[in-house]
């Protein structure tokens, strides 16, 4: 039986090493996005009358979910379900509500990414991916670390907007992903599940580049989606895959900004 | 180079789809009904921003008020014409590297290592894509192409040709990362700054993406090479998948070295603007 220490090859010395390099590099970055934040804040007020809205009680699992995953229809205005009521009573309304949803979709996929590499983290030294190499955890640790940063920047666009932040995982995509994990046994199912939401996470990015109103949303998407997909050129490499396989960003596994049912 | 043909039509077959759908898209968005009312409003925003910044490039900003004046009440076409000048220097700074990729080709050292050659072939071709593709863009929108290297870096790029060839990888990886860089830092600034057309900003953020995966494949092979690990520097197609298990802890942050996306480096609409 091979010990804690066998399974992943990194001491706890060398992980609070790392996790101090992070720290570090984080407070050199983060003040940007504040600033860049509360000007956010004050713009999207401008246009868009204050209104609270159900934050984290849009979450839905189970096979209502799921059925979501393939849909990737109309995403601007829908919502759960609740409310019938239009969603273009004004341009600055509608685009302020649109950008919202788009912001509160993005911070629960950086809330799955969280759940992901944090699983993953407890679960390796148990051997449920074999040996883990300290690569591996580095980057494991360094991606998790910068998902919560993501999270945290779209959650201060979406407060600073006079909405809620949202601390659940993606609702469409976070059942699939949790019985995805439960069945991993390696670290090539692990490094695809994670490559997989990355592509989501930078291909959903991209989209809203296209379709998000507000200079300071936009440059949220733009500073944060190259990173995603940086993670995916990691995990690729890990595969022993070429890190840059495609010439353009895809948009096939691009969310819905409905993904979180926040209107 | 069999394995680096394979990956470049990889890319290429990898390419083709999104660039149809950027394609396919602007036509759509441009024969909506409210395309020129979204237009127009998206303008309206940018418009001091980048009024303000054309005529501080131009050296007209001192006791310039009346022309500022004046430039406010512009027509909206004045913000498209911002767009075609980013979509011109972006086509520019695809040029040069390409230009910088060819000739890293010719390198013995270069061509020595597989999957750095291979790396060098595909990436050159896709920033040919990449070139191929703001210049469409800007012809659609009413601009020249731009078939020039970059202004400001070709000299940059010029002077450094003799000490590389008496250099070795990591002497070109460096300039590399660098002209990786600004591209990706003058794509992300546009989207939110410069830009105002929304096919426009898909197209930054398609590419800028992928070259931020140029941009971090080069620093982690910058990080194998300064820990002497050169053997590291491998995938399937060209050598075998990398012992994932030899590799330095440090190499796992290697790729990823921000959280977010700087824009220090960003070029100025502007620098490669075609008349």
């Amino acid at each position: 039986m091979r010990s804690k220490k066998d399974q992943m090859q990194c001491s706890e010395a060398e992980l609070l090493a790392m996790t101090r390099d992070m720290d570090e590099m984080h407070r050199a970055t983060f003040p940007q996005m504040q600033e860049m934040l509360a000007d956010f804040g004050s713009s999207l007020r401008g246009r868009a009358s204050r209104r609270s809205f159900l934050a984290g009680s849009g979450v839905v699992v189970g096979g209502l979910a799921l059925a979501a995953c393939g849909g990737s229809g109309s995403d601007e205005g829908s919502t759960s379900g609740a409310s019938t009521s239009p969603s273009t009573s004004t341009s600055g309304d509608g685009a302020a509500s649109s950008d919202r949803a788009g912001l509160a979709t993005n911070a629960s996929l950086e809330n799955l990414a969280v759940f992901a590499y944090d699983s993953a983290l407890k679960a390796a030294p148990s051997g449920k991916f074999g040996t883990v190499p300290p690569a591996v955890a580095t980057f494991a640790m360094t991606a998790m670390s910068q998902h919560a940063e993501h999270a945290k920047a779209f959650n201060a666009a979406l407060v600073n907007a006079g909405g809620q932040e949202f601390t659940q995982p993606d609702p469409a995509l976070a059942g699939a992903i949790t019985e995805a994990f439960t069945a991993l046994k390696d670290l090539p199912g692990l490094a695809k599940l994670a490559l997989t939401l990355e592509q989501t996470a930078t291909q959903t990015y991209t989209k809203q580049m296209g379709e998000f109103q507000s200079k300071e949303a936009l440059a949220l998407v733009a500073t944060i989606a190259p990173v995603e997909h940086q993670h995916a050129a990691t995990l690729l490499y890990v595969l022993g895959e070429y890190p840059v396989p495609d010439t353009f960003v895809k948009t096939d596994l691009a969310r819905p900004s409905s993904d979180a049912g926040v209107s | 180079m069999v394995e680096s043909q394979d990956l470049h039509s990889d890319a290429m077959r990898a390419s083709k789809e999104p660039l149809d759908a950027i394609v396919e898209i602007g036509k759509e968005r441009r024969s909506a009904p409210d395309y020129a009312d979204r237009l127009q409003h998206d303008a309206e925003e940018r418009r001091q921003i980048g009024v303000a910044r054309s005529l501080v490039g131009a050296g007209l900003a001192v006791g310039g008020f009346s022309a500022l004046l004046a430039a406010a009440t512009a027509p909206a076409y004045a913000a498209e014409d911002g767009d075609i000048a980013s979509l011109q220097t972006a086509a520019s700074l695809e040029n040069l590297a390409v230009l910088t990729y060819k000739t890293a080709l010719t390198l013995d050292y270069v061509k020595a290592n597989k999957t750095i050659a291979a790396f060098a072939q595909t990436t050159m071709q896709q920033h040919a894509e990449h070139g191929k593709a703001f210049n469409a863009k800007a012809k659609e929108l009413g601009g020249k192409e731009q078939t020039a290297t970059n202004p400001k870096y070709t000299p940059v790029v010029m002077e450094m040709v003799p000490a590389l060839k008496k250099g070795g990888p990591l002497d070109v990886v460096k300039l590399a990362i660098t002209l990786e860089d600004v591209a990706t830092s003058t794509y992300v600034k546009n989207i939110s700054d410069t830009t105002t057309d929304p096919t426009v900003r898909f197209l930054f953020g398609s590419v800028a993406s992928v070259e931020s995966q140029h941009l971090g494949t080069l620093n982690a092979v910058k990080a194998l090479l300064e820990a002497n690990l050169p053997n590291l520097i491998t995938v399937k197609a060209t050598g075998g998948a990398v012992d994932i298990g030899k590799l330095p802890a440090a190499a796992g942050g290697a790729f990823v070295p921000e959280t977010f996306k700087k824009t220090d480096l960003a070029s100025p609409p502007e620098e490669g603007a075609v008349a």
